[in-house]
Order: structure tokens, then C-alpha cells, then sequence
């Protein structure tokens, strides 16, 4: 044994260059394909920093291709000091925390239901989640509107009082509270299906240990196999404030009069040329770093969100205890 | 009354999941109703509300669509087409972006972050706004643009490619880059999905004697087998309900700048049936190859 042992230590010995070698080249081949993805992905950031930190005299400047000659926070300052953002602020960042927390308990629930338990008909209701993401939300737009407008549960209301519902949610943010309430938010299927699937991957003994142990089902949820997802939890959340932030589709829909910020992020062209006296400089290049400007603050606070938030993506623990 | 456990957890499963029921009758049941009303009848706005007006022969709309309409049909293929290149292309790049970004490296929580920044900041709303400055910009003076190939394109008609051949790679170039875009959800679900194999696996795999890449092959992909098949059908809903999608556009096109919403009603019902077609069809491709926990302890319990 000994011999063996010792044979194939030489061995090892021998190769050690080409093992290094070969190290070495795929680490090369790592980075070099992190790069350049990575150069990608920057391109359009560095292309906004450019364009926003730079005076509107370096437009006309051949020199200046990435590199802004004289750096300017002037049309940050612009942008927030004239331009009125902050009801619109205030209304996205109310509806993506109300609808965040909401849906991530809700879709939680429901994909906890659907991983763990099984009833009559459950696997017909599953693939009912699946073909709500598969409708687009484009075609449903126009009875959605009609619905949040006279809200009504299948004409009961009507049938009651004779004449159209007068619950109008348009333009106030149970529009979109409620869909996330029922589990209907933006994308809310996709997060049932990613919960069902990461809460079907625990181990069965987790569960089965903690109800012996005399926790309830509820108990069990909140207390035993919620707190093994938490990766999970954090990746929906990520997806959750993004999309509801960034929302441009329901928004239109849903807030006919009150703007949020998607919304005049998408004008924002024309509030920018509003902002700027009739005698001032109204070329584009004086209204596009201003833009740019304001997209960057518009993303800010997601990726101060993101960056707080991907730190605790951690190894999961979920097996640490269990033997066999 | 005690009921039996069986049925104390068939009880339970209904109130887990009792939210999503009421939603799914309230938000997609009850809209999607009035859609299949509409598809069927002429709507025509009215005073108030709307009427539904009876079609001479019912699949007036559905005719209209597929026979009548020139563009819409043409539309449906070239989305179609372009799945097969595109889906296949997201889910092999974004695994294996997740495989590198779960190895250990110096610099791997910046490469993570970067990665997963289009996730943050690729919404269309921002892209738009850049892209329009872009182009602006670059049409008034000899600015850099946005993912510009020309300099590419150039190069490879110099060295004395077919033009064809050259218009053919430009393209893909351009698409690869809004492909990276568009594979940041899929590297983050596949990540997570990587950092929920137990630790145990592997070292069990290297005791046993296994290199980097059996490793992968018989231990990584298995477990994250399921999360592919998720993915591919996320992916696939995903292009086809994307705001860049052509026939979609037209879709809305039709409703809402020409205010056709019975057509249009007709066409979201042949484009929804045309999706659940394609999604059962790669369902069925990969249920075999799905990797199921429960088979193997199934096994086990067998040998036994």
C-alpha cells in the first residue's frame, strides 16, 4: 500500500508543470471571457457616466470621445432642483415596497403549497400558473383597464345593484397591491414556480422532523423550511423591486393621471426641454446628457439595492444536520 | 372531529394556495373571458362602455387574421424562427456563466455584480432613452454608438469575405450582445440553483476520483436538470411576450392604434395557442432527461 502510495506521489511530482500549465490557461480563458462579456454589460453604464458628467461644451470638442475634458455634476443638479420628480418618487417607491413585500410572502405561500402538498387536482392548478406567465400581458391590457376601472367579481356587484361597479382603483396603488395580493403581480407566476421548485428540493426529513416535533403546518412553513430559502428569497426580491420599479406597462395602464417615475422616465425627452427657458440652449446636446442624468439617478437606488442585497447570496445550508 | 393526516394535508394545500386561486379567477380568469367575448363578436366603442356586436359567421376575426391580414402571419413565423437560435444560445451561455461565477476566484463577487447588472438596469425604458440619445447623437457627429460593428464589418469585407456571409455575422454579433442582455435572469436562477447542491456531493465526487469536468456532467447538471427545463420555458415565454417581439407589436398595433379590438382580440387568442403549443412541445422533448430526486431514493427503496 505504502508503494502505491508513494509511486503515485512521484507521478505527481513529475507533471507538476503541465499541471500548472493547464491551471494557468484556464484561469487566462476564465478572464478572458469575463471580460469580455463583461465589456458588454459596462458599455451602455460608461456610456451614461460619459454622457452625463460632461459639459455641453465637450460636444463640440474632437477630442473628447469617452473622457469628458471638463467633469460636470451640473445637469444632476438640474435634474433634481428643477425638475419636480419627487410625487412621482414617492409613488413608485410606495408601490414596489408594498408590492415586494406582498408578493414575496404571497408567490412564498402558494409555491410552498404547491412544492409540498398535494390535493385533488393540484397538478392541473400548477399548470394553471405556468399558462398565466404564458399569456403576455399586452393582451390582457384593455380588460384589465376595463376591470380595475368598474371593479367588479364576475358582474356580482352589478347583478346586486343594477348598475356598474363604482370601485375604481385606477390611478391609486391598490391597482397594483391587489394583483399582488392574489398572487398576480408582475411575473408573479414565474416566482410561484421558482419557490415551488427550491421548496420541493428540501429534503423531505426536514419536514417530516418538524411536524413530529409538534409544529404545525403553518409553523413548519415559517418557521423550518422558509428560512433554508433565504437565497431564494433574495433572488425574487431582486426581481421583484426591479420590475416593479422599472414597470413601464402597468403604469401606463394602471395611472392614467398620476405619473410615477417609469413614466416620466419614458417622457422625459419632452419634460427636459419643458425644464429649460425658452431662450436657453435647447439642442440635444445640451438635453442629452441631462437625460442620461436622470436615467442614472433613476437606476441608482436599484443598484445600491442590488449590491446591498447580493452579499448575502450565500452556500446554503439547507443539508447541515441531516445524515443519510 | 379529527380528520386524517392525509386529508389535514390536502385541506392545507388548498389554503396555501388559496390566495393564487382567487387571484387566478379574479385577474385572469375574468379579463381573459371578456377577450375570448370579444374574439368572437365586433366591439365597437360606444357612449358608454362599449357594445358587442354579433359577426356574420362567428370565425370572422380568426379568418381575418390568418387569411386576410398580410402581415400578421409573417410576423408569427419570423418570431418563431427566431427562438431556435436565440434559446438555446441564453440557457448554454447563462449555465455556464453560472458554473464560472460559482467557482472560487479572486474577483468573483465584482464579477458577479457586474453580471447580473442587466438584471438592474436592463430594462427597455432606460435602454430606449440611450439608445435614442445614441442615435442622435451619433447621426450629428462622429460620436462612438451603441454595440457598433461596422468597424468589424469592414474588416471582414476586406479580408475578402462574401458579403452575404459578412451581413450574416454582423448580425449575430449584434444579436450575441443583446443576448448577453437578455440571459442575466437565467445566470442568476441558474447560480442560485448551483449554490443549493450540497457541499457533500462534491466532496464525495472528488474521494471518488472524478475530474472537474465528470464532476459536472454527472453531479452539477443532473440537479440543475429541472431549473433547465424552467428556464428554457421561461425564456421562450419570455421572447414571445417581450416588447420587442414583432408580432406582438403588432398585436398591440392593432388594438390600439387602429382600434380593431375584435382582431386583435383574435390574433392574442392564435398567438396564446400558438405558445402553449411550442411550450408543450419542448416540455415533452425534456421531461425524459429531467432529473428527479424522488426516482432515485424510489430506486433505493426497490433494491432494497
Amino acid at each position: 500500500m505504502a508503494n502505491i502510495k508513494f509511486e503515485k506521489r512521484s507521478n505527481n511530482l513529475e507533471i507538476s508543470p503541465g499541471y500548472y500549465l493547464g491551471k494557468m490557461g484556464s484561469t487566462l480563458l476564465r478572464w478572458a471571457f469575463l471580460i469580455a462579456i463583461a465589456y458588454v454589460i459596462l458599455y451602455p453604464l460608461f456610456y451614461m457616466l460619459s454622457m452625463s458628467l460632461r459639459a455641453t461644451s465637450d460636444f463640440y470638442d474632437v477630442m473628447v470621445v469617452w473622457v469628458p475634458k471638463t467633469f460636470t455634476f451640473d445637469h444632476f443638479e438640474f435634474i433634481i432642483k428643477k425638475m419636480r420628480l419627487l410625487t412621482p418618487l414617492f409613488r413608485t417607491v410606495a408601490i414596489t415596497l408594498v408590492c415586494t413585500l406582498i408578493e414575496m410572502i404571497i408567490t412564498s405561500t402558494v409555491g410552498y403549497g404547491f412544492a409540498r402538498f398535494k390535493f385533488r387536482g393540484s397538478n392541473i392548478l400548477f399548470v394553471l400558473v405556468v399558462f398565466t406567465i404564458m399569456v403576455p400581458p399586452q393582451m390582457l391590457n384593455m380588460a384589465n383597464y376595463l376591470l380595475m376601472k368598474n371593479f367588479d367579481f364576475f358582474g356580482i356587484v352589478e347583478a346586486i345593484t343594477g348598475a356598474p361597479s363604482t370601485l375604481n382603483f385606477l390611478d391609486s396603488i391598490w391597482a397594483f397591491a391587489l394583483p399582488a395580493l392574489t398572487g398576480q403581480g408582475i411575473r408573479a407566476g414565474l416566482m410561484i414556480l421558482i419557490f415551488r421548485q427550491f421548496y420541493a428540493s428540501l429534503p423531505n426529513e426536514l419536514e417530516e422532523a418538524a411536524l413530529i416535533d409538534g409544529c404545525g403546518f403553518w409553523r413548519t412553513y415559517v418557521g423550518v423550511m422558509a428560512p433554508n430559502l433565504s437565497n431564494t428569497f433574495c433572488l425574487c426580491a431582486i426581481f421583484s423591486v426591479v420590475w416593479y420599479w422599472t414597470d413601464f406597462f402597468y403604469s401606463l395602464t394602471y395611472l392614467p393621471s398620476k405619473k410615477n417615475m417609469a413614466l416620466q422616465i419614458d417622457n422625459i425627452n419632452q419634460l427636459v426641454t419643458n425644464q429649460i427657458p425658452n431662450n436657453g440652449d435647447k439642442s440635444m446636446y445640451n438635453l442629452a446628457p441631462k437625460q442620461q442624468a436622470a436615467c442614472l439617478l433613476f437606476i441608482l437606488p436599484l443598484v445600491i439595492f442590488f449590491l446591498i442585497i447580493q452579499k448575502s447570496f450565500s452556500r446554503s445550508i439547507e443539508n447541515s444536520g441531516l445524515v443519510g | 372531529m379529527k380528520l386524517s393526516y392525509r386529508k389535514t394535508r390536502s385541506i392545507m394545500g388548498v389554503v396555501f394556495t388559496s390566495p393564487w386561486i382567487l387571484g387566478f379567477a379574479l385577474f385572469f380568469i375574468q379579463p381573459l373571458s371578456l377577450l375570448f367575448r370579444l374574439a368572437f363578436t365586433n366591439m365597437k366603442i360606444a357612449d358608454i362602455g362599449y357594445v358587442l356586436n354579433p359577426l356574420e359567421s362567428v370565425f370572422d376575426n380568426f379568418k381575418y387574421a390568418l387569411a386576410e391580414d398580410s402581415y400578421f402571419v409573417t410576423h408569427l413565423l419570423s418570431s418563431l424562427g427566431s427562438l431556435l437560435y436565440e434559446v438555446p444560445f441564453i440557457i448554454l451561455f447563462s449555465l455556464f456563466t453560472a458554473v464560472i461565477l460559482n467557482q472560487q476566484f479572486k474577483g468573483r463577487t465584482l464579477m458577479r455584480v457586474i453580471f447580473f447588472l442587466p438584471v438592474v438596469i436592463g430594462c427597455d425604458l432606460v435602454m430606449n432613452v440611450i439608445q435614442h440619445n445614441s442615435n442622435e447623437i451619433t447621426m450629428a457627429a462622429n460620436e462612438v454608438s451603441m454595440f457598433d460593428s461596422s468597424g468589424l464589418v469592414n474588416t471582414l469585407l476586406m479580408v475578402g469575405l462574401p458579403d452575404k456571409l459578412v451581413s450574416t455575422i454582423s448580425t449575430m454579433v449584434g444579436s450575441v450582445a443583446d443576448l448577453v442582455w437578455d440571459s442575466a435572469v437565467q445566470t442568476l436562477v441558474f447560480l442560485v440553483a448551483l449554490l443549493s447542491v450540497p457541499q457533500s456531493y462534491y466532496e464525495v465526487a472528488t474521494v471518488e476520483g472524478a475530474k472537474g469536468w465528470e464532476t459536472f456532467w454527472k453531479v452539477t447538471f443532473p440537479i440543475v436538470t429541472p431549473y433547465v427545463l424552467a428556464l428554457t420555458i421561461y425564456t421562450i415565454i419570455d421572447s414571445f411576450t417581450n416588447v420587442n417581439n414583432k408580432a406582438l407589436d403588432y398585436i398591440v398595433e392593432t388594438s390600439n392604434t387602429r382600434i380593431e379590438f375584435s382582431k386583435a382580440a383574435a390574433m392574442s387568442w392564435i398567438y396564446f395557442i400558438l405558445i402553449v403549443l411550442v411550450i408543450v412541445i419542448v416540455f415533452f422533448i425534456f421531461k425524459p432527461f429531467v432529473f428527479q430526486k424522488n426516482e432515485v431514493e424510489k430506486d433505493k427503496k426497490g433494491k432494497r
